[in-house]
């Protein structure tokens, strides 16, 4: 590196501040001597005078409501809707970074087609002629076609593509990206329906509860909706007379939601269905919390071995018991399932036993969102055993057409899934997605669609707050930028011509599927008597919900009998491969589609400060013992795959495990994105979980090498002062 | 006054300096200052400012956001066109308009004034205390087009403001730069 001495130091700020004063006047006339002013001005723009139009999110599936404020014809910012029941006016960081989707300069600018499949050479098409091929493939294919979809794709848009399916009898389209694995959503729904009857994502009262106790979920980072939860759990720390609740948080690696807690209880990866498990035996023997609970405690304890409870979460039994007698003793107490934990190899029973502890207060915090009362509804996430079934249709040649949006399944999807060459065997494959993303780049044709601030859509909130059932509205806030089509249009004008179709889809176009539906819906919060009033405060308000939350039955369990736990299994022996791998979602890049926007690359992760990379996080003492410290290259090698990336020495994190955070790596996705860091999917296999349908990622040994390499890590300072006298529980 | 000639060598190198330096300073302002004023003329359209105002048209009937907001703002085409489909359509300006109309493109307007964006300046309230438009703008309807007569520098907004009959509160910084 090198060493500036002050005194060149100054010479070049000096030099640099000339240079910048002389080039400063050149430009600062030419900046504002140019004025736009329209060519047909709209009648609600006033020159000066910003229009805030109220939708929905789409940079994650959360569905939280927005508001932007548009200056002439261009949206400036985004903010969070405060009337929306979801996010309550709140947004976070992805939320706002939505403005560089809309002005990303790599978006596809218009209808193209690619010669070579991976070539990255695009010849432009007419739009007239890109439908017509749509057309003809959707013709040709009848019911050979697939349909992949994903967080970003609107609901309306789902519900156009489920329609077509149903009509030419091809599968349901598929709803299947790295977010909803990285979220848990199948282990999630299975476990609620084992226990509770209900095949829905968890929504969790955390504003009335007392105490918490999260085992591995993330959510104020990345899990599910991690901004709704933000506001609950604001209001979770000021309840009535300086009550502040109490959150225990089981995790091998502190996560923001480990740093808030009251108590961060690092415990080993695999034994949080363990831990769960000893808390409600401990709670059946001992009594605690009166007889009613101890007897409902009995009736699902399985036999547990509490002292390897204990020992799993470095804790003294005692501690393990003081901790179940504050759950049992609690008003009303939460446990909460994390991502990491569904996506164990025995991910259901694992969701499961933390899912009966909500049991033991007649389950007063948990919550399932009621549905609409219409024909509208949440679009269900498909699981990994029904992609894998599409994965073998495509390898078999089963499917001539596949339509990719919202989706990005070369990059979701580990390599041991086989959907590369699944791929190479569908004979069009046709994306819809702004970006060139990896499944773009081996698509025949790219139709973008309109990004969420340009396009129509509705939203119906899964998991929502309070009890509400909620559809959000999206409207377009500013006008295309580019010539992009919205895919619903698309779809519409193609399947015109298709006679299985037609007749289901006889919209004219999108809005007016929306209308028909958003008009259908009763009277809500937002009142008009009408249908034109309806549906214009439907998109004022920002959607649809109702005053008051219906009435809903108590959550009753539907089995009671023991909820126990497999044991994991975890991929690699223990000999060769000695650490546990902890993968989880940037709280920023999320599942790597925020790879695409500068903000986020440059936004610090919060735990590390660390921007712009992938890394590996090693606790103090496996760093030792390695011989490694920060920024040295480590090989991080599983059964399946390795990657190569620097190390971060956290002391936040068991000495047996090491972290690593999803969603760079990418091979395309735009300029900000591509070549940058390390995938850490490759890690993972293609193994199934103990209710073989989900995709069990999180239970995983890795080998660590040293290389003889060095990366600077891209962090703004060291959270830990070197001599600083902090207190590490190894 | 001692003379050049009985200064050292080194005197009058500094002199000498001091005098060149002088000289290329003046002209680099020069420069500066006709690129300044250069950048004001060349509008896409000779505009007439004072043919429109002789025609009974209110400044208001085309800035339309100067009683609203805080930017009175330039007309689109269509409301050119509004009028000038049928009048003067022989006039070359006007089929310069045209062409802008025909072509769906606005026309760049190069700025005549502008303020910062560290000050806080608002025409609607200005508009509302019965400031006329020419007290700030110059006499516009004597103009073909419109050129900048003014300096509007904070002494300028000042002067006025100091006259005012709340001129305490209008005197306060945050008022214009908040």
């Amino acid at each position: 590196m090198t060493h500036f001495t002050r005194r060149e130091f100054l010479k070049v700020s000096a030099a640099g501040t000339a240079t910048a004063i002389l080039a400063g006047c050149a430009q600062e006339s030419e900046r504002w001597v140019a004025l736009e002013p329209y060519v047909r001005a709209p009648e609600e723009q006033l020159a000066g005078i910003p229009n805030w139009y109220a939708s929905t999110c789409r940079m994650c599936p959360a569905g939280c409501g927005i508001i932007v404020r548009v200056m002439n014809g261009r949206a400036v910012k985004i903010e969070g809707n405060p009337k929306h029941p979801v996010n309550r006016g709140k947004l976070c960081a992805r939320g706002q970074s939505g403005l560089q989707l809309l002005y990303n300069p790599d978006r596809v600018t218009g209808a193209v087609q690619q010669g070579e499949r991976g070539s990255r050479k695009f010849e432009p098409v007419a739009w007239n002629e890109a439908i017509n091929t749509l057309y003809e493939k959707l013709d040709a294919a009848g019911d050979a076609v697939a349909i992949w979809t994903g967080s970003t794709t609107s609901g309306h848009l789902y519900d156009l593509f489920a329609r077509y399916a149903g009509a030419v009898g091809a599968p349901a389209p598929l709803r299947y990206d790295l977010t909803s694995v990285l979220n848990g959503v199948g282990a999630l729904a299975a476990a609620n329906n084992a226990l509770f009857g209900r095949a829905a994502l968890p929504s969790y009262a955390l504003a009335q509860a007392d105490v918490i106790f999260s085992f591995g979920a993330d959510f104020l980072g990345a899990w599910l909706s991690a901004t709704g939860f933000g506001v609950e759990f604001g209001q979770f720390r000021s309840q009535p007379f300086g009550k502040r609740g109490l959150l225990v948080q089981f995790e091998p690696k502190m996560s923001i939601t480990g740093a808030k807690a009251d108590r961060w209880v690092p415990v080993q990866p695999g034994a949080e269905a363990l831990v769960a498990g000893a808390l409600l035996r401990i709670i059946a023997d001992e009594g605690f919390g009166g007889p009613a609970k101890a007897e409902m405690a009995a009736a699902l304890a399985g036999e547990v071995d509490l002292d390897a409870a204990a020992a799993a979460c470095d804790l003294k039994l005692a501690d393990l018991v003081a901790l179940a007698r504050a759950f049992a003793e609690a008003e009303r107490p939460v446990a909460i399932p994390g991502g990491a934990l569904a996506g164990a190899s025995n991910g259901v029973s694992a969701v499961s036993a933390v899912q009966a502890l909500n049991a033991l207060a007649g389950a007063s915090g948990l919550g399932f969102t009621p549905p609409v009362p219409a024909a509208l509804a949440a679009p269900p996430w498909s699981s990994y055993a029904e992609v894998q079934a599409l994965v073998e249709r495509m390898s078999a040649g089963q499917v001539e057409l596949l339509l990719v949006h919202g989706a990005n399944p070369v990059y979701d999807l580990p390599p041991g899934s086989g959907i590369a060459d699944a791929l190479a065997k569908v004979e069009t494959i046709i994306s819809f997605n702004p970006l060139v993303d990896e499944t773009s780049a081996v698509a025949d044709y790219i139709l973008p669609d309109r990004t969420y601030l340009e396009g129509w859509g509705y939203e119906v909130v899964q998991p929502a707050f309070g009890g509400l059932p909620v559809v959000s509205s999206q409207q377009p806030v500013v006008g295309p930028f580019y010539d992009v089509r919205p895919t619903g249009d698309v779809l519409l004008t193609a399947a015109r011509g298709i006679p299985a179709a037609a007749s289901a889809l006889l919209w004219t176009d999108e809005v007016a599927f929306i209308k028909e539906l958003i008009t259908a819906l009763p009277k809500g919060a937002s009142g008009g008597d009408d249908d034109e009033v309806r549906w214009a405060r439907f998109q004022q308000h920002g959607g649809w919900w109702p005053e008051a939350a219906p009435e809903s039955a108590a959550l009753e369990l539907t089995a009671q009998r023991p909820v126990e736990a497999a044991p994991v299994a975890f991929e690699g022996e223990a000999a060769q491969y000695p650490y546990y791998l902890h993968l989880y979602p940037s709280v920023l890049l999320g599942d790597g589609r925020g790879a695409s926007l500068p903000w986020l690359q440059g936004a610090p992760d919060p735990l590390t400060t660390i921007a712009w990379q992938t890394w590996v996080e090693i606790n103090p003492a496996t760093a030792q013992a390695l011989g490694v410290d920060h920024g040295d290259v480590v090989h991080v090698e599983s059964l399946h795959g390795d990657i190569e990336a620097p190390v971060y020495v956290f002391p936040a994190i068991r000495p047996d495990t090491v972290a690593i955070p999803l969603g760079q790596g990418h091979s395309d996705l735009g300029r900000y994105a591509r070549e940058r860091g390390s995938h850490a999917l490759r890690l993972v296999g293609a193994a199934l979980d103990d209710a073989g349908r989900n995709l069990a990622w999180s239970s995983l040994r890795v080998r660590i090498t040293k290389l003889d390499k060095k990366q600077a890590l891209a962090r703004i300072e060291s959270t830990i002062d070197p001599g600083e006298d902090i207190h590490v529980p190894f | 006054m001692r003379r050049l000639t009985s200064l050292s060598f080194r005197q009058r190198l500094l002199a000498g300096g001091a005098i060149l330096g002088g000289a290329a300073l003046v002209v680099i302002l020069l420069v500066v200052v006709i690129a300044q004023t250069s950048a004001d003329d060349g509008q896409p359209i000779a505009f007439n400012h004072k043919r429109h105002a002789e025609n009974g048209i209110q400044c208001q009937f085309c800035h339309v956001g100067v009683a609203k907001g805080p930017v009175a703002g330039i007309p689109s085409v269509e409301k050119c066109m509004g009028c000038h489909q049928h009048i003067a359509t022989d006039s070359p300006e006007i089929q310069k308009l045209q062409g802008y109309w025909e072509r769906q493109e606005p026309v760049p307007w190069k700025r005549v004034y502008h303020q910062p964006s560290f000050v806080y300046f608002n025409h609607a309230s200005h508009t509302a205390a019965a400031v006329s438009c020419g007290a700030c703008h110059g006499s516009v309807e004597e103009m073909t087009v419109a050129e900048r007569v003014v300096n509007m520098n904070m002494g300028f907004c000042l002067d006025c403001h100091a006259q005012q009959e709340n001129k305490d509160a209008l005197w306060d910084c945050a008022v214009c730069h908040r």
